[in-house]
């Protein structure tokens, strides 16, 4: 029954998600043209870079699926935690297949445009140092694992927050609604301002159990970040649904 | 026939009832099939575990016979049993409530004996 | 022979007691009639029943597994009420595939059969229907799905006189082929009085009455004619109401008439749906 879950779900997020590849793929087409880049450390011309946005869409794609699928599922009889299990399923591979997704759009366009550039995305951004001069295959591999981890984490936040705001009265929707945002774009940068040791030193420890620290950055410890962000988002989130009702 | 859900018949009763006069009529002769009771109950709105109920009542008497597999059939010898049974109810059903009737509109014995003999001579 | 059991159910919305103490028990292949005013807990009992919502007292069972989070009662039970759960989004034919996914059982043929007789357009998308339409494709996927156990809550909402008669045939029709248990919550009591088997009334969260469709309508009768004989033939007895227009008077009696009935009154069937007022009457 689960295995039938997820074919829904991933029969529903289908055309989402190949459009935002389609636009992802448009969007760095158009960040390439003209563009002379700036120098990387191995000589490459670094010119665009798609960042989070995989893990910002997945988080989106979390947000929205919610409701609607739980809904699905009920209609059809199914227990919340079957429905929840496969969603986390339904995560995992659309993590990989949005990751794997990215890193063909860089591998195809790098291929296509002009020599020495050099096309990011959050993994290979971050963790450059450790990328200069691996393989193609190993640098795929680790920079794939890393994006899905990421992406899988995204998920879980979007999800969490889907099932809060559900399951929450009118007053505690607009305590997330508004809240959430104000603490992150307003208090921390004032906290950080009133506070600079303290922003420093939190600033510090978070470069250093990203494995960011080091003189090689280290991307298993990055990844490691991720997937314990996405299992703590997604166990917190099962007891919030156990007993949610339509 | 007629369902009537504001009468005090059942409506089992009023099933069999009509099956019946469809028998007398000739409309279901004998060993011919009678519909079956799903087109009872969806022709009439009801459930089909009263139209089962009525038809059974007919089944009891022998007027309808069940056939496995096949269906429902009405017995032989049906209308002459049913003319007897109705024979035997025409004086409860008919005579008494026209007297009565008669006594309200102050029709006498013999009035009424004179209507009966010019229907007949009709 | 499967049955569901509710025992002793009980359902709390923040003060207000929605369902209080509910013992009933579904057997097979029966048509039951949910009926209530409008409040009396028919809805809340129909989501608590299909585990939309969680019971705060009791159990509802089905040969003694639960039906609160069991995977083993997958595809046994099924629910349509005013509530669309179905992605808005959507075709109905997409809703069919996959609602064939999730029971096996459904039959496609059937349901398409069923949209063209209702004139259904399955291209459409389910929140571009109307209000009648979204009850129409919601029955369609009910009758469809092959669930032993199948609740309809207000299944003719917004349906015009036609729709409303062909659906009650075709559900017969669906019911004589091949017997399901089937409860049909309403307030158009006249209308399934002929369909149902077996009546459960609600009031005020308690179960009121269960009683034969035949019972019910046993419970009582309407006698009618001049004030002044109705009067002195109803003195004695237990009266459920009457109603007044010039000097015709009738009079809703409870319990049953005597074999000899005095002249100059009429005696017929207690009105199904006067009798349902009288018992659900909350002064």
């Amino acid at each position: 029954m689960m295995r039938k879950v997820i074919k829904y779900q991933l029969w529903d997020l289908v055309k989402v998600c190949l459009l935002y590849m389609l636009i992802l793929a448009a969007l760095m087409l158009l960040g390439m043209v003209g563009n002379d880049g700036f120098a990387a450390e191995d000589g490459t011309s670094i010119v665009a870079s798609c960042g989070m946005t995989g893990a910002v869409f997945a988080m989106i794609m979390g947000m929205c699926m919610f409701k609607e699928h739980f809904w699905m599922c009920l209609q059809n009889g199914i227990s919340r935690r079957q429905y929840y299990l496969a969603s986390a399923g339904t995560m995992a591979v659309l993590s990989v297949l949005l990751a794997a997704g990215e890193l063909f759009i860089l591998r195809l366009l790098t291929a296509i445009g002009p020599d020495g550039i050099r096309i990011d995305n959050m993994g290979s951004s971050l963790y450059s140092g450790w990328f200069a001069g691996r393989g193609l295959l190993a640098a795929l591999a680790v920079n794939l694992v890393f994006t899905t981890c990421m992406n899988l984490a995204g998920f879980a936040v979007g999800y969490f927050l889907a099932e809060l705001f559900y399951r929450s009265g009118k007053i505690c929707r607009i305590l997330i609604a508004a809240g959430l945002p104000v603490v992150l774009f307003v208090g921390l940068p004032y906290w950080s301002m009133q506070y600079p040791r303290m922003a420093q030193a939190l600033l510090e420890k978070v470069t250093w159990v990203m494995g960011l620290n080091q003189n090689i950055p280290n991307p298993a410890m990055g990844t490691a970040v991720m997937a314990a962000t996405a299992l703590v988002f997604l166990l917190a989130g099962y007891p919030v649904i156990r007993r949610a009702e339509v | 026939m007629n369902l009537n859900m504001e009468s005090e018949k059942p409506i089992f009763l009023q099933i069999a009832e009509g099956i019946e006069d469809g028998i007398l009529t000739g409309a279901f002769p004998e060993e011919t099939q009678i519909p079956s009771i799903t087109e009872f109950s969806v022709t009439y709105k009801i459930n089909p575990a009263t139209a089962l109920k009525g038809i059974n009542l007919l089944v009891e008497e022998e007027i309808i016979f069940k056939k496995r597999g096949v269906g429902m059939f009405v017995a032989k010898g049906a209308v002459a049993k049913l003319k007897k049974k109705r024979q035997e109810q025409f004086y409860d059903n008919y005579v008494d409530r026209m007297i009565e009737e008669a006594k309200r509109l102050g029709i006498t014995g013999d009035e009424l004996i004179g209507m009966i003999e010019r229907g007949f001579g009709k | 022979m499967s049955r569901i059991e509710i025992k002793d159910v009980t359902k709390n919305f923040k003060s207000v007691r929605a369902v209080n103490h509910v013992n009933i028990t579904l057997e097979e292949g029966k048509i039951y009639g949910l009926l209530g005013r409008n409040g009396a807990g028919k809805s809340t009992l129909l989501n608590l029943i299909n585990s939309r919502l969680a019971v705060d007292e009791g159990s509802i069972t089905m040969d003694g597994e639960p039906l609160w989070e069991n995977p083993k009662v997958n595809g046994k039970l099924y629910l349509v009420n005013e509530k669309n759960l179905f992605p808005e989004g959507r075709k109905v034919s997409e809703i069919f595939r996959w609602t064939k996914e999730f029971f096996p059982e459904f039959d496609m043929e059937y349901a398409m059969h069923l949209a063209e007789l209702f004139q259904l357009d399955t291209r459409k998308k389910t929140k571009g229907l109307s209000t009648g339409y979204q009850s129409i494709f919601k029955n369609i996927v009910a009758l469809s799905t092959h669930a032993p156990f199948v609740f309809l809550d207000e299944p003719v909402l917004g349906l015009d006189a036609y729709h409303r008669d062909l659906f009650y045939r075709l559900l017969l029709e669906r019911y004589a082929g091949e017997p399901f248990t089937l409860v049909i919550s309403t307030h158009l009591i006249e209308e399934v009085a002929g369909i149902v088997e077996e009546v459960i009334i609600l009031k005020k969260g308690e179960v009121l009455k269960i009683a034969d469709t035949e019972e019910l309508l046993n419970m009582g009768y309407t006698v009618s004619g001049p004030a002044s004989l109705v009067d002195s033939y109803t003195r004695d007895k237990d009266l459920a109401g009457a109603d007044m227009l010039g000097g015709l008077k009738t009079a809703y009696v409870l319990g049953r008439p005597e074999q000899e009935l005095p002249e100059g009154l009429e005696f017929t069937k207690m009105d199904l749906q006067k009798l349902f007022i009288r018992l659900t009457d909350e002064a």
